[in-house]
């Protein structure tokens, strides 16, 4: 039987296939307690969770608000305006601070690639990493596997493309490293200058036009493109990109009938992806979201059973 | 476990206990009653009997079988962040209304009176049960909460740290219960 022993979680890199089987098995019973005419379990009573996002964020911290309210936690948010940050103070010594009020756990979003591995090794209490920077987003490729799951059945043999900004992309990082591990056949798609080649090395296929990542798809995950990380054109329209790779009528004639189609948000309507799909039967976009709070009570959870 | 324990009742001796309980449930709900009382097995072991107790309920009454959930606990445990291990959530599923009926609540072993304890406190949070009575297999004493059960397979008396387990065959159609000395 698999057991939950990390105080942290980092990284889907970290974790082996059965522990991330056991969050989204324990997240299959969180999420039933949304559904109660009580939504609300003593799991986390009498603990402190510190959301602190330096980096700024409204679904992802208002998802694990509202988990950590459903566990029943007390629950302290602070934003990197307004902290001591500005004033100039290391990360370390504000993290520190936040633990000495006796903080339980710290659920952090840092723009900064490894801040949480940084952290979490000088702290005692649990680290949940919220985001770092083009990294790493553990929670958002859980409950994408999750919604999959709860699509498909299962994710093993699944042909999954994820296609945009790969470059910049910490929800494709986290969600190859989680489909690898549970058997899936992953492909990237996006323009050459946005497609890094090394995850070819773990088995990911790599190619650079649209038909070829929709056309066994089971499930394509569609990726802003995030200009606020580009320092330099990529490409040389947002028309063209769209022209390109964007999914639209015209170009989901080549996705099976069955294929689903998910988007981690905030979407750019009409750039990779057109309001008629978005909003159409195959989307399971909002089912993510709702998907995204029974895994982070599962996450919360797990750590908060570790001492 | 199994091998090292200690078999205080064959599968034989299960059964008549059983089928004991499920008399002493039927008298308690008289006719029309027990179609509207609900069994709700505490997981993992407290399940399988309550869907046995349920056949032999429905075997008395010629009727249809009482409801059968299954709850699990964990999120309502006392010791979440005290324990190094803690199992795997198993499903709860309560896939009825429990307002204002009664609920028998299934166990395997009462010890300490903790899990149920934990299991009052879910099964109020799923709706207001006109009345709460806990069946268990074996009572075997060592109780640290006042909770005692309504319907008791036996009470058995086990001195210093042994560990009773009620231990099933395959097809949970048929268990032993087991004295480990550990």
């Amino acid at each position: 039987m698999t057991v939950w022993r990390r105080k942290d979680l980092l990284s889907l890199y970290d974790l082996d296939a059965d522990e991330i089987r056991l969050i989204l098995d324990t997240a299959a019973e969180f999420k039933k307690v949304s559904e109660r005419r009580l939504k609300k379990v003593p799991v986390l009573r009498g603990k402190t969770v510190v959301n602190f996002f330096v980096e700024p964020s409204t679904r992802t911290r208002t998802s694990f608000e509202l988990a950590e309210q459903r566990l029943s936690a007390d629950i302290i948010n602070i934003a990197a305006v307004g902290s001591s940050l500005s004033k100039g103070e290391t990360l370390l010594d504000t993290v520190k601070n936040i633990e000495a009020l006796q903080a339980d756990i710290i659920v952090m979003r840092h723009s900064a690639a490894g801040a949480h591995n940084f952290i979490a090794s000088h702290l005692k209490c649990g680290v949940v990493n919220a985001g770092d920077g083009a990294h790493s987003h553990p929670t958002q490729a859980l409950l994408d596997i999750f919604t999959i799951i709860e699509k498909k059945g299962s994710v093993e043999g699944l042909n999954v493309s994820i296609i945009g900004d790969i470059r910049h992309s910490r929800v494709a990082r986290s969600d190859i490293w989680g489909l690898i591990k549970l058997g899936a056949n992953v492909t990237i798609a996006g323009p050459s200058t946005l497609l890094p080649k090394e995850f070819e090395k773990i088995g990911v296929k790599v190619v650079d036009n649209l038909e070829a990542a929709l056309e066994d798809a089971d499930v394509v995950n569609l990726l802003r493109i995030q200009h606020e990380r580009q320092k330099v054109s990529y490409f040389p329209s947002v028309n063209e990109y769209a022209n390109i790779f964007g999914l639209n009528e015209n170009t989901a004639k080549y996705l099976k009938k069955d294929a689903i189609i998910m988007h981690p948000g905030p979407i750019n309507r009409g750039v990779e992806l057109a309001s008629s799909l978005a909003d159409g039967p195959r989307s399971v976009i909002l089912e993510q979201v709702t998907n995204g709070l029974a895994v982070r009570m599962a996450v919360l959870y797990l750590i908060s059973t570790v001492e | 476990m199994t091998s090292q324990g200690t078999l205080l009742f064959d599968s034989g001796a299960v059964g008549t206990m059983l089928s004991q309980m499920a008399d002493a449930i039927v008298a308690d709900f008289p006719s029309g009653d027990i179609g509207n009382a609900v069994l709700i097995g505490i997981q993992t072991n407290g399940v399988p009997l309550a869907r046995w107790l349920a056949r032999e309920i429905e075997s008395r009454r010629g009727g249809a079988e009482p409801s059968v959930g299954t709850l699990d606990i964990s999120m309502y445990r006392d010791d979440i962040g005290k324990r190094l291990v803690l199992g795997r959530i198993h499903e709860t599923d309560i896939s009825f209304d429990i307002d204002d009926v009664p609920v028998i609540l299934i166990d395997d072993v009462l010890r300490t009176g903790r899990t149920i304890r934990a299991a009052l406190d879910a099964i109020t949070d799923y709706g207001r049960p006109s009345m709460i009575k806990l069946a268990v297999l074996i009572d075997r004493g060592g109780h640290e909460f006042p909770i005692r059960a309504d319907y008791i397979g036996s009470s058995v008396d086990v001195e210093g740290g042994g560990f009773v387990s009620v231990e099933w065959s395959g097809s949970g159609e048929d268990a032993t219960v087991v004295l480990a000395t550990s």
